[in-house]
């Protein structure tokens, strides 16, 4: 049945974002939630406030699943 | 069943003598109070006789063994003694037509018969009677229960809404999907704005309205803009008929390919839908839109799909059919580009606007463009493999 797949398919995505880790990936790469504000303007840098603010939400939306779907 | 006659019972129940013998030793008073019950009263009504019978078989082995032995020989002659007991048992007991041996027929009989319907009937009942109504009780309060936490997820008066349709509306946005080129105003009518008290006064809006008055659009019957879901829900049912329809007249059809088209386009809709809701979620998109409505839009896409398909059952060739496909698509990725410009880029005179930059609207119109082209790969995605490849499909491309 395809909307298994489709279950199965969101289901491994949701873990693939619950289990990463935010001290050895996300603040690596910058994507850590609680990070300063300034933090992210100086890696976002000269471009507009718009692609920070994709990424601002990205970010709230990975922490949010992290949050939600890790049982620590 | 009625009592057949003496001679016949002698001879019809040889048979049954033989598989009676072995059984007949324990169970003998019990057989004989029966066959005795039977003999009295196998002219009687069957009720008194099912209420009697399985007393009988209950005192029979204690209380009168010699007037059990006693009273058979006068009836029937002696050697056609254990021979037409059984048929008499068949005949007067009246539960199983068919009885292998007078005891298990006496038994099955009383059992199935007697107790059945009698007396553990009675008792059956007043338990019956409480089962019922605790049945009843408790399908009352889990149907409130639904409901109640129902309406929470879905709100039925919401959804109501969006299948106030009428034959003009239908007709117009049919007409609106597959040629949407010409349409001027693509806004949706507010209620508070234009018409609100001349459709409050009707009885038929006045829930609807109440319930869309937050929302504070007119229904889909006043406004061809709207979004509606009686023509997604009909299209999809109608592409999971005709798609079984194709699949029978190539004589491929198994009944599975109902739920595996339903479960496909289904999966379409759910990938397209939290596409869309990611998509405005990512770019702070607060619209004045609802979930339904996005679905309603979705939904849209079948009306092409439809044509589409009965464009490839006319057997026309596979140029004709993939122009066919184009231009639906192209049509409607057209029409939710206009329709869904008011989701993503909100009016200014809209009261829940919010003010946005440049950047933000460049962004949100790649948004919308790039859902305008994912129609027509959904499109495909909706259509690909339902023509076998000899079929037109695949033919002359």
């Amino acid at each position: 049945m395809v909307l298994g797949q489709i279950f199965y398919v969101s289901l491994l995505l949701i873990n693939a974002v619950a289990i990463l880790n935010e001290e050895r990936f996300l603040a690596r790469v910058g994507w850590s939630s609680n990070q300063p504000p300034s933090f992210d303007q100086g890696f976002g840098g000269p471009q507009s406030g718009q692609d920070a603010g994709i990424k601002e939400r990205l970010i709230n939306l990975i922490s949010a699943v992290r949050v939600l779907m890790r049982s620590e | 069943m009625a009592p057949q006659p003496s001679s016949v019972d002698t001879s019809t129940s040889e048979p049954h003598l033989s598989t009676a013998r072995p059984r007949a030793g324990a169970g003998a008073p019990s057989v004989i109070q029966g066959y005795q019950q039977g003999g009295y009263q196998r002219f009687s009504s069957p009720p008194i006789q099912e209420n009697v019978v399985p007393s009988i078989h209950q005192y029979a082995p204690s209380t009168s063994p010699t007037a059990s032995y006693a009273v058979p020989p006068p009836t029937t002659a002696g050697q056609s003694f254990y021979g037409a007991h059984p048929s008499h048992l068949s005949g007067s007991l009246a539960g199983a037509p068919s009885q292998p041996s007078s005891q298990a027929g006496g038994w099955s009989g009383g059992f199935g018969g007697g107790f059945g319907l009698g007396s553990q009937g009675m008792i059956n009942d007043a338990t019956a009677q409480m089962g019922v109504q605790f049945g009843r009780h408790v399908a009352q309060v889990g149907g409130e229960y639904v409901e109640r936490n129902f309406n929470a997820i879905l709100p039925l008066p919401v959804v109501k809404h969006y299948f106030n349709v009428s034959n003009s509306y239908v007709l117009h946005k049919l007409r609106l999907v597959l040629f949407p080129w010409r349409h001027k105003p693509w806004s949706r009518a507010h209620r508070h704005s234009s018409n609100g008290g001349s459709y409050s006064g009707s009885g038929r809006e006045t829930p609807s309205g109440k319930s869309a008055g937050a929302e504070g659009y007119l229904p889909p019957r006043d406004d061809v803009n709207s979004p509606d879901l009686y023509i997604p829900v009909m299209s999809f049912v109608t592409y999971i008929l005709l798609t079984s329809m194709i699949y029978g007249l190539e004589s491929r059809f198994h009944p599975e390919i109902l739920g595996l088209t339903a479960s496909r386009a289904l999966a379409i809709i759910l990938v397209e839908l939290s596409a869309v809701k990611l998509g405005t979620y990512l770019l702070n998109i607060q619209g004045d839109h609802t979930m339904i409505d996005l679905l309603a839009y979705s939904g849209y896409k079948f009306v092409g799909t439809l044509i589409t398909l009965s464009v490839g059952l006319l057997n026309f060739g596979g140029l004709v059919y993939w122009s066919v496909f184009l231009y639906c698509f192209a049509a409607n990725a057209f029409f939710l580009l206009r329709s869904l410009r008011y989701v993503i880029l909100p009016d200014p005179s809209s009261p829940s606007s919010v003010t946005i930059t440049h950047a933000q609207r460049s962004r949100r119109i790649q948004f919308l463009f790039s859902i305008a082209v994912a129609q027509i790969i959904l499109g495909w995605a909706l259509i690909v493999g339902i023509f076998h490849p000899p079929s037109p499909s695949l033919k002359s491309t």
